[in-house]
């Protein structure tokens, strides 16, 4: 039986890439998304026609047991849960205190803190268990820095970044890691990035940041890093680490 | 796939690691890792001639090179050796502590102020000249498969997270170096070089002769509750292998029983 790599949040940027980096490393990627059957199924042919093993499913994560029951019909139906990735991303734009409504002040919290939330209580039990484990956890620069107009985002950010150290605090000496990954930038990622932006200013993006000017981060080399960080040794693990591309602006410099 | 995901399977060329700072240690275990990787490697420390630098050259092809890297001068002079024995550097390490011994557990009233400046001079002082002689030979360079002209790595200690009681000197100097870190990454990394700052949050247990993992005042490490120094070398490698699109600036490592 292949250990899994359970991805909330498998969309074309860094979800599906890391799920198909570590399928090639002989994981069992289990790719979870809200919408776009389509594309879910394409990302989960591609993984086998590369020779790896992998299973799709949409996942509401706001809904109730929605995160719970996925979690625990992998475990039975096709695996112990080895890396669970949470990749959902709650950026909604820069949006004044009188735009951000009660609604989206929710829904923030809801993908970026509580199911998170969720799905630790979900997991780790399963994990301290079996006496190891890897929770890989996205995240962005609203995790430490409250920008304008990121009132949603950054409270759940921050509250996300916050969870997983109190989720260290009390599993990483019961072998489960933890790491909360800062994702300081702009990815190219056209399921998330390329939505909000739309087609063209996507395409225009790519054309005088990304390409081969490395400007836009790229999922594909983002997701070595996620698989360094899940062979990292027990004796040197680390809980945070921050990426950005060369020519970005850090977040202790915005 | 994008162009850039194309250019990455070119290899590295020519690496070469220059380490300063040389022990038994995240020194030696760089040097084994990146000699197997491939890379030509050289050790600078005030005393090449210890028993387990002599071991590395003969085991590793390592080429060791004495160096008070606290001086201007002998850091330029280096960097000169190096270039001309094994090519400009790819890969910089400034590996140094800085502590002597005198300056342990003494309470800022007792700090000797000469001594407590040769901390920092030989700590964050020495990272600077480190730097800067990387960085003049590396911007130079042509970028590799992944972008990169070079990549500079300051190892660091929890003293650059947090001030502990009795341990000012070592504050100010680790302190010091996480500032020069990020500045050199700000400065640098928009031009191809990569600057990375690596507090190791942990006791550091290296291979004993009896095949134990101990440190010199923290004792064996049990289950895994020391750095193990050739898994630090594993991130080190890592660092240096990111895509510039992709690049970490501050890794903190700690053992999982840690407390932080």
């Amino acid at each position: 039986m292949k250990p899994v790599c359970l991805v909330i949040g498998a969309g074309a940027g860094i979800g599906g890439n890391v799920a198909r980096r570590f399928a090639q490393e002989g994981y069992h990627a289990c790719l979870c998304r809200r919408s776009d059957l389509n594309g879910l199924n394409r990302m989960v042919d591609a993984i086998k026609n590369d020779g790896g093993s992998a299973t799709g499913f949409l996942l509401n994560a706001i809904e109730a047991n929605s995160i719970e029951e996925r979690v625990a019909a992998v475990e039975a139906e096709i695996g112990p849960i080895e890396v669970a990735v949470y990749n959902l991303g709650a950026q909604i734009g820069d949006r004044a205190l009188k735009d951000t409504s009660l609604k989206a002040f929710e829904t923030g919290w809801r993908l970026g803190t509580f199911g998170l939330f969720r799905l630790a209580s979900a997991i780790c039990p399963l994990m301290e268990a079996r006496g190891k484990g890897t929770i890989l956890v996205t995240s962005a620069t609203a995790a430490l820095r409250g920008n304008a107009g990121q009132h949603s985002h950054a409270a759940a950010m921050g509250g996300r970044r916050m969870l997983c150290q109190t989720l260290n605090a009390e599993f990483a000496s019961k072998g489960i890691h933890v790491v909360h990954i800062l994702i300081d930038g702009a990815v190219d990622a056209p399921d998330t990035l390329g939505k909000m932006l739309g087609p063209e200013r996507f395409q225009q993006l790519r054309e005088t940041r990304g390409n081969e000017h490395d400007g836009l981060m790229l999922p594909t080399q983002i997701a070595e890093t996620y698989l360094h960080l899940a062979r990292q040794h027990r004796s040197t693990w680390t809980f945070e680490i921050d990426l950005r591309a060369f020519s970005d602006r850090p977040w202790w410099n915005h | 796939m994008t162009r850039s995901d194309q250019r990455d399977v070119q290899p590295f060329e020519q690496d070469v690691a220059l380490i300063v700072g040389g022990g038994p240690g995240i020194s030696s275990s760089c040097a084994r890792l990146f000699a197997k990787d491939g890379m030509r490697v050289g050790i600078a420390a005030r005393n090449p001639d210890k028993p387990v630098l002599l071991n590395l050259e003969e085991t590793h092809g390592v080429r060791r090179y004495a160096c008070d890297a606290s001086e201007a001068a002998a850091v330029e002079l280096l960097f000169q050796k190096v270039v001309r024995d094994l090519g400009t550097p790819t890969l910089v390490v400034h590996n140094i502590d800085g502590r002597v011994a005198s300056i342990f557990r003494k309470g800022i009233v007792d700090a000797d102020p000469g001594i407590a400046l040769d901390t920092v001079r030989n700590s964050a002082f020495s990272a600077f000249l480190v730097g800067q002689q990387a960085a003049r030979l590396m911007r130079e360079n042509k970028p590799n498969g992944k972008g990169a002209k070079g990549t500079i790595i300051f190892t660091n200690a929890s003293a650059a997270l947090r001030g502990f009681p009795l341990s000012a000197a070592f504050a100010m100097a680790c302190q010091a170096k996480s500032g020069l870190a990020q500045s050199m990454a700000r400065e640098l990394m928009p031009q191809g070089i990569h600057v990375t700052n690596v507090p190791i949050d942990a006791a550091i247990g290296w291979m004993q002769e009896d095949g134990t993992r101990a440190h010199r005042l923290a004792g064996t490490s049990v289950d895994d509750n020391m750095a193990d120094p050739d898994r630090i070398a594993e991130t080190y490698l890592q660092l240096h292998r990111q895509h510039r699109s992709t690049w970490a600036f501050e890794v903190v490592l700690r053992p999982w029983v840690e407390k932080w």
